[in-house]
């Protein structure tokens, strides 16, 4: 049996990309009132928000807490609390979200994630904070050299060859196309991706994700009274957590993220489901390798089999498992704490069948959203939707 | 015949410029270690396991007593890659580099990120034998890097 104690009733989001000409909090005011556009009816009245922003201290939000969010958006004086939990940021504020309307503490709960990559420039934002963090291992760290030692392993203990992290971009960057929110919307080819400058081998320039500027949100309710605002709530059918050790010295494994493993089965136990009955799903592709590693982790494929599933077409739209319907991090982008939601957001239109000339076959109702990051894989966060009562 | 830690086979490769590790409490055995040129792992007065990073507690027996275990020096590539990108200008003459995680023998399992130098990098792979190499940073700071186990002209590369 699934949890359903909880509904999304309206999702949006803003177009990705560098969005130089406008504020945080213009950002956020776009992203609730798409939100507030995606309700079918009445106006809910937001009791809480729950703010994701993972990068504040690139300019200057260290301090503030995602306090500015409910002035500027109309709604001063809810109370409003941030959530920062590294790359899962937004699918964290969703199931704290989804928590607090369990509780019945707060009815309606606006879920926003917020993210500023661009406005200070790499060498100032992303490399300055490279040079923090962990006194002995931290040092000008980046996240492609986190992730390719993965690749490096997954192809020396599978097989899994260059061709077969291309066709993830492939894949994601045709989704993208497709998807009017997306960063990037042009095709890649296999050869143009294995032409692209090499990065951290083996991942080169379109094994990776771009940096990117977005905001998207929810508006969740008790499944109650999810009825007085559309006749198609989307459900919380579960959702897991779950920790690793987050530095390369100390994983017990290379070619898989343990930290989704668990947190999936816990999010599969809560739900009453397993991988094989999941519709579509939005995961974490960082870099193509991560994608693989996903599908693997999440049950989706066999372990060591993402490489081949995905040259194969199995995670294409319309295949047996489409994979990032929305273009993923790689072509959607990955503006931290905004895309945990905007992959909530795919999944509440996927399941609604509102989502276009990139819908997929629903034949369960169920969808699956996940996020992994923290030094490359720390903390993992799985949410799994139903449209089924 | 490879000295215990290590011995005193050293140079440069990195420069000056570049972002440096800096010790902590818990860290600071183990980088005074690496300052007498002795590669070595934090090993649980109780059970004996080996851990790394250096940390507060032992995750099996949850004893907070350490010690420090010196290493052969030897061990062998578990992953890699060449990074080819200057992501900080200060390392701009010194890309292609390898950061590798090697898995030093007699660490119980143990895994150190590292760098391997003396070798052109396309010549890296998994499961590589290397030996440690000692970058003398600075008075105070000694970074353990890997070398092919090998290299012409060294005199201890037949542990």
């Amino acid at each position: 049996m699934s949890w359903n104690k909880v509904a999304v009733v309206g999702a949006g989001l803003i177009k990705m990309g560098e969005l130089f000409d406008q504020s945080y909090e213009q950002m956020a005011a776009g992203a609730y009132s798409a939100a507030l556009a995606g309700v079918d009816r009445g106006a809910p009245e937001i009791d809480a928000a729950i703010v994701a922003t993972q990068r504040g201290s690139l300019w200057g939000q260290e301090g503030i807490g995602g306090n500015t969010v409910p002035s500027a958006i109309g709604l001063s004086g809810i109370p409003c609390t941030r959530v920062e939990n590294a790359c899962p940021s937004g699918s964290d504020a969703f199931r704290i979200g989804a928590m607090v309307v369990a509780s019945g503490v707060h009815d309606v709960v606006l879920v926003i994630g917020v993210e500023k990559m661009r406005d200070k420039s790499t060498q100032e934002g992303l490399l300055a904070r490279a040079a923090a963090g962990h006194p002995l291992y931290n040092r000008g760290e980046t996240a492609p050299v986190l992730f390719a030692p993965f690749a490096t392993r997954h192809m020396h203990e599978f097989g899994t060859t260059p061709e077969m992290l291309a066709s993830v971009a492939v894949k994601n960057h045709h989704n993208g196309c497709l998807d009017p929110y997306a960063h990037f919307q042009s095709e890649v080819t296999i050869e143009q991706v294995l032409a692209s400058p090499l990065v951290c081998s083996p991942l080169r320039l379109l094994d990776c994700c771009p940096q990117t500027d977005g905001a998207a949100a929810v508006i969740l309710t008790s499944a109650d009274r999810a009825g007085e605002f559309t006749d198609r709530p989307v459900y919380v059918a579960g959702f897991g957590v779950a920790t690793d050790h987050p530095y390369l010295h100390e994983k017990s494994t290379y070619v898989g993220l343990p930290a989704t493993t668990l947190a999936s089965s816990r999010a599969y136990e809560m739900a009453g489901i397993g991988p094989a009955d999941v519709d579509m799903a939005e995961v974490h592709d960082c870099f193509t390798i991560t994608e693989i590693l996903d599908i693997e982790d999440l049950g989706f494929v066999e372990k060591g089999k993402g490489g081949p599933a995905s040259l194969e077409g199995e995670t294409a739209l319309d295949g047996r498992i489409p994979v990032n319907p929305s273009g993923g991090l790689l072509a959607k982008g990955h503006p931290i704490g905004a895309t945990g939601l905007a992959q909530i957001t795919e999944c509440f239109w996927q399941l609604r069948e509102e989502a276009g000339e990139r819908q997929v076959a629903v034949r369960n109702g169920i969808a699956l959203q996940h996020n992994v990051g923290g030094r490359g894989s720390g903390v993992s966060v799985v949410n799994i939707l139903t449209r089924n009562r | 015949m490879t000295t215990p830690g290590g011995g005193g086979q050293s140079g440069r490769w990195f420069p000056d410029e570049m972002p440096l590790p800096a010790a902590n409490a818990e860290t600071a055995g183990w980088w005074e270690a690496c300052l007498s040129h002795r590669l070595v792992v934090q090993r649980c007065r109780s059970c004996g396991a080996t851990r790394h990073p250096p940390g507060p507690l032992c995750p099996d027996c949850r004893c907070l007593e350490s010690e420090w275990a010196t290493l052969p020096g030897t061990g062998t590539v578990y992953s890699y890659t060449v990074v080819r990108q200057a992501f900080l200008p200060s390392l701009a003459d010194t890309v292609p580099y390898v950061v590798a995680a090697v898995e030093p023998d007699g660490a119980g399992g143990a895994r150190f990120v590292s760098n391997v130098v003396e070798c052109d990098p396309e010549e890296v792979c998994v499961g590589m034998p290397v030996e440690v190499v000692w970058e003398d940073m600075g008075p105070e700071l000694a970074v353990p890097r890997f070398r092919p186990r090998g290299t012409a002209g060294d005199e201890g590369a037949t542990a």
